[in-house]
């Protein structure tokens, strides 16, 4: 079976470093790639462009969405995937630094399937992360 | 999964219950009213006819007389249905005429007794008739009173957390337009059912892992606790959410959990 692959579309650098270093140390058997907007985002989904290789870059089985991105905002890319033919039921967890009951409201509206605050804390990424391993492993079974 | 709820009302308080029990039902409803009457405040019941007499006793043993209260004026009392049908028109309940009927009910009590406790079952109505877009709209048309007007309103859905058939967006709908869940002692074992039904199916250790993720899920106003997980349950879980939900229905049944 293939490895569960996770698309992390954020635009910080510094957030894109720290998740993809908690990823490798406490789940290891996910595979993680990145988009740094919302258009990259919607071209790795597509498969197109430099994401046309789907060897290198799979089809992701989850998606972590940043709300804040440039060029297409999170909420864009959101519209877009449960508009997209084969995506309506892909898991979609945003993540953002917001905590406004609006944007949460609006992300649940748009079809989120969940919704994260970023923590500044690494203990509580390590264990969100830990928990998206175990949710992988049982998607698996 | 800590419940975390408060049982007292606050101004403006958008509370919503989740309750099959009828005679549950007329106790929570009546503590609500007489709390309310003994504070010297008004009460509106848009209610199903049927629920009278129960609603009458629950309230008579807290030392409140239902048809000398509306005898007085204190208590108005609106059938449920008659009320939904004034304001229902082919695109759902109308604002205006939720205003010009309920809203003038409220600001009317409101005036003459400088406080007002609401109960509703409108929403149910539509609810039950399937009509779950409505009932979210008249959620947000008592949301939008609720803005106006300082009053504290108090729903109930005949609706069973632990139903697989419920649709977990739907679920999300109705709880997200509340500020509270309004939890009668019958369900506070629901958490725990939860708990023990995730552990059973998904195993001890994996939902250890799990606990982290979903409890750092974030749900609007009112979904917390053990509400919060059912929903995380029903949107990641949904090959195994029917089993959980089964099992956990099961506890509560027989009365295996004592919540709290």
């Amino acid at each position: 079976m293939a490895a569960f692959t996770v698309l992390l579309v954020e635009d910080d650098p510094e957030d894109r470093i720290l998740l993809s270093d908690t990823f490798r140390r406490v789940a290891p058997s996910l595979v993680l790639r990145c988009a740094r907007d919302g258009e990259e985002a919607i071209e790795y989904l597509s498969g197109r462009g430099a994401f046309a290789d789907r060897t290198a870059f799979p089809a992701p089985d989850l998606v972590l969405l940043d709300l804040k991105l440039p060029k297409r905002s999170g909420f864009e890319v959101l519209s877009w995937i449960r508009g997209s033919a084969g995506h309506e039921r892909l898991t979609v967890i945003v993540l953002s630094s917001s905590s406004e009951p609006r944007d949460i409201d609006q992300a649940y509206a748009l079809g989120a399937t969940s919704y994260l605050v970023k923590t500044l804390g690494l203990k509580e990424t390590r264990e969100w992360v830990r928990g998206l391993s175990a949710y992988a492993a049982l998607k698996a079974r | 999964m800590a419940p975390g709820r408060e049982l007292l009302f606050e101004p403006s308080d958008h509370r919503v219950q989740f309750c099959l029990d009828e005679t549950l039902l007329g106790r929570c409803v009546a503590e609500f009213l007489a709390e309310g009457v003994r504070a010297n405040q008004g009460a509106a019941v848009i209610a199903r006819p049927e629920r009278r007499a129960a609603f009458r006793d629950a309230l008579g043993e807290r030392g409140c007389a239902l048809e000398a209260l509306i005898g007085e004026g204190r208590l108005v009392w609106l059938d449920a249905r008659e009320t939904l049908d004034l304001l229902m028109t082919a695109d759902g309940p109308d604002w205006d005429r939720f205003d010009e009927k309920v809203g003038g009910v409220v600001r009317a009590m409101n005036a003459r007794w400088g406080g007002l406790r609401a109960y509703g079952e409108m929403v149910d109505l539509l609810w039950r008739d399937g009509r779950t877009a409505a009932a979210v709209l008249l959620e947000e048309h008592w949301n939008r009173l609720l803005q106006r007007e300082k009053f504290l309103l108090y729903c109930n859905y005949g609706l069973d957390l632990l139903d697989s058939n419920v649709l977990a967006g739907d679920l999300q709908s109705i709880l997200s337009r509340h500020t509270h869940v309004h939890a009668p002692p019958a369900s506070a074992a629901l958490g725990e059912a939860l708990d023990r039904a995730l552990r059973e199916v998904l195993g001890a250790g994996t939902l250890e892992e799990l606990r982290p993720l979903i409890e750092a899920t974030q749900y609007p106003r009112a979904v917390r606790g053990s509400e919060a997980a059912l929903l995380w349950v029903r949107r990641h879980l949904p090959a195994q959410a029917p089993e959980i939900l089964a099992r956990a229905r099961g506890y509560v049944e027989a009365g295996d959990v004592v919540g709290g």
